[in-house]
């Protein structure tokens, strides 16, 4: 349960505290025992203090001595609130240090996955052949022969369903079949 | 940009050739590129130049290269006397990749003497250097007619890149097939022909697929390989028998194939095409890729094929498919006249073959063919062969 402070309790009891405040706080003590002790201990010395005002001697200068006084009750609050036992503060988890675990869990992560898993993934084109420095690959286009420093594309129709195939003469082969007409094409690349 | 197109006859006695220059004019460079390319024929082809549509062809410096896109359609007339089935063009770049050749073929054809009919042709072509004659004066590209097969199976062509052989098992294996469903219609009406077609496309849809890599000469293999034999798929009517096999496999490799075989048949043997299917630990199967090899086997003679190649594969998602064994079947043979043996459909469905190999490209296009137009349009075209 939280208590009110020593200041909100002392605006509660001379009526000062705002509003919104003033309302929680009333039913606060009205529950609390220890909160409407020592609200009940700050109104009477209020009523003490306003009941004394009137006998004060003439030469007394009363707004010097007010001020002195909530200088010093001033004081005495801060000094409450600096010997009043605290709570241990709550664990707050800062999200950095998450954050660079989370990181370095990544690249740990990908690092065994690039080393340790390389050996059993192959991508390899549909169909290839090679030799040399000449190669002959199924790509996004068609078949293509490298040699030489030059490149030819046997393209393919890419609206149609190509099937590529290699033979070990060393040819790469495309089908295609023309959905309108019927016609069926069949491309090879040889290497040599 | 502005393309024009000239034509010209090289050597009219000799032969008849059609030459095509593309002068690519690059504005934003003020970069004049007459590269070229050229479609020269034989001058007693069965076919002829009809004319050529370059699209939007053009030629892009970008960085310190040159990109040519070539985008052509070039349509062509059956001048013979008999119907053509197969079309092999040979295409060659020499002045981009020196010694590098590709080829565009059309197979499944049924062209009646006098008809037109087009082929396509779309290249891209990369030089590193914009220097000025960097390119050479020679054509960009020349294409030239590899081989032109009829429904008698006859052939015409230089044949330099073995079309004829190649083109002979398509238009065997699309006999093949079309009888297949011709069957089924014959046998089942058109519920028994839909059966079939759902069958057949929902195999080709469930096929596993493979990655693969292939290395020639001589490779240094990175993981240790043991030796596996090959298993053999045989067939009744095969003209050749495999005896053993075997080949240096690591759980991603497979290298050094050697096989074994005999020509059973009364007729020389000089080409066989081996399929290879592979098996990982949990026993599940996927086709890899074909083994050619050169034989020239006479009737009841063995004989080795050695290839000095290095395959890696590995499964389209990336992972590997820790070879544990191997399984080979013949996918073709060739006999020195030119005929080529091809297995039939009741072999590769008796082996499970069927749910493993690529299917043929007349299957493709008969599948395609009722996905599109649906069953009676099937029917129709299978009523236009015999």
């Amino acid at each position: 349960m939280q208590h009110p402070a020593q200041r909100q309790l002392a605006l509660l009891a001379g009526g000062e505290l705002p509003w919104w405040q003033r309302y929680p706080w009333s039913l606060h003590t009205r529950n609390c025992e220890s909160c409407r002790q020592e609200l009940e201990a700050l109104r009477e010395t209020r009523h003490f203090v306003a009941g004394t005002v009137s006998s004060l001697p003439a030469f007394v200068d009363w707004d010097r001595l007010a001020a002195e006084m909530r200088a010093n009750i001033q004081v005495g609050l801060e000094a409450g609130e600096a010997i009043r036992p605290r709570e241990p503060a709550a664990l707050h988890l800062d999200w950095r240090p998450a954050f660079a675990l989370t990181a370095l869990t990544l690249v740990v992560l990908t690092g065994w996955f690039l080393n340790i898993n390389r050996q059993k993934i192959y991508h390899l084109p549909a169909a290839s052949v090679e030799a040399g420095d000449a190669r002959v690959e199924s790509g996004s286009d068609g078949i293509v022969l490298t040699r030489g420093g030059g490149r030819m594309t046997v393209m393919q129709p890419k609206a149609q369903a190509v099937s590529y195939s290699v033979n070990s003469t060393g040819a790469v082969s495309a089908r295609t079949i023309d959905t309108e007409t019927g016609q069926v094409t069949i491309s090879h690349v040889y290497l040599d | 940009m502005s393309i024009s197109i000239n034509t010209s006859r090289t050597s009219p006695l000799a032969r008849l050739s059609f030459l095509f220059i593309l002068p690519l004019t690059l504005s934003a460079q003020d970069l004049d590129l007459a590269r070229s390319l050229k479609v020269e024929f034989p001058p007693d082809a069965p076919i002829a130049f009809a004319s050529i549509d370059t699209g939007d062809s053009r030629a892009t410096p970008r960085g310190g290269a040159l990109v040519v896109d070539l985008h052509s359609s070039l349509m062509l007339r059956n001048v013979g006397a008999q119907r053509i089935r197969s079309i092999t063009l040979l295409i060659a770049a020499q002045e981009v990749t020196p010694g590098g050749k590709a080829s565009v073929s059309v197979p499944s054809l049924d062209i009646a003497p006098g008809d037109t009919f087009s082929i396509r042709l779309d290249l891209r072509l990369l030089r590193p250097s914009l220097a000025a004659g960097a390119l050479g004066s020679g054509p960009l590209v020349q294409v030239s007619l590899d081989g032109v097969l009829f429904d008698s199976l006859a052939f015409y062509g230089p044949n330099k890149l073995n079309s004829r052989r190649t083109m002979t098992t398509w238009e065997l294996e699309a006999r093949r097939d079309r009888k297949f469903f011709a069957a089924a219609l014959a046998n089942g009406g058109v519920d028994g022909l839909r059966q079939s077609v759902l069958t057949a496309q929902a195999r080709i849809d469930a096929r596993p697929r493979l990655d693969v890599q292939v290395a020639r000469g001589r490779v240094t293999a990175y993981d240790p390989s043991r030796n596996v034999e090959f298993a053999f798929v045989k067939f009744p009517d095969s003209p050749i028998e495999s005896i053993r096999g075997s080949a240096a496999v690591t759980a991603t490799e497979i290298h050094s194939p050697r096989l074994e075989l005999r020509n059973n048949s009364s007729r020389p043997v000089r080409y066989i095409e081996m399929g290879w299917i592979l098996a990982d630990n949990t026993g599940k199967e996927v086709f890899a890729s074909t083994v050619p090899g050169k034989v020239n086997l006479a009737p009841g003679q063995s004989g080795q094929v050695l290839e000095d190649t290095f395959l890696k594969v590995a499964r389209p998602e990336g992972r590997p498919l820790n070879v544990t064994s191997m399984k080979g079947y013949l996918s073709s043979v060739e006999f020195t006249d030119g005929e080529v043996w091809i297995p039939t459909r009741q072999d590769l469905s008796r082996s499970h073959l069927d749910s493993l190999a690529a299917p043929s490209a007349e299957e493709e296009r008969l599948l395609g063919l009722y996905r599109k137009k649906g069953l009676t349009a099937l029917i129709n075209e299978l009523k236009k062969f015999p």
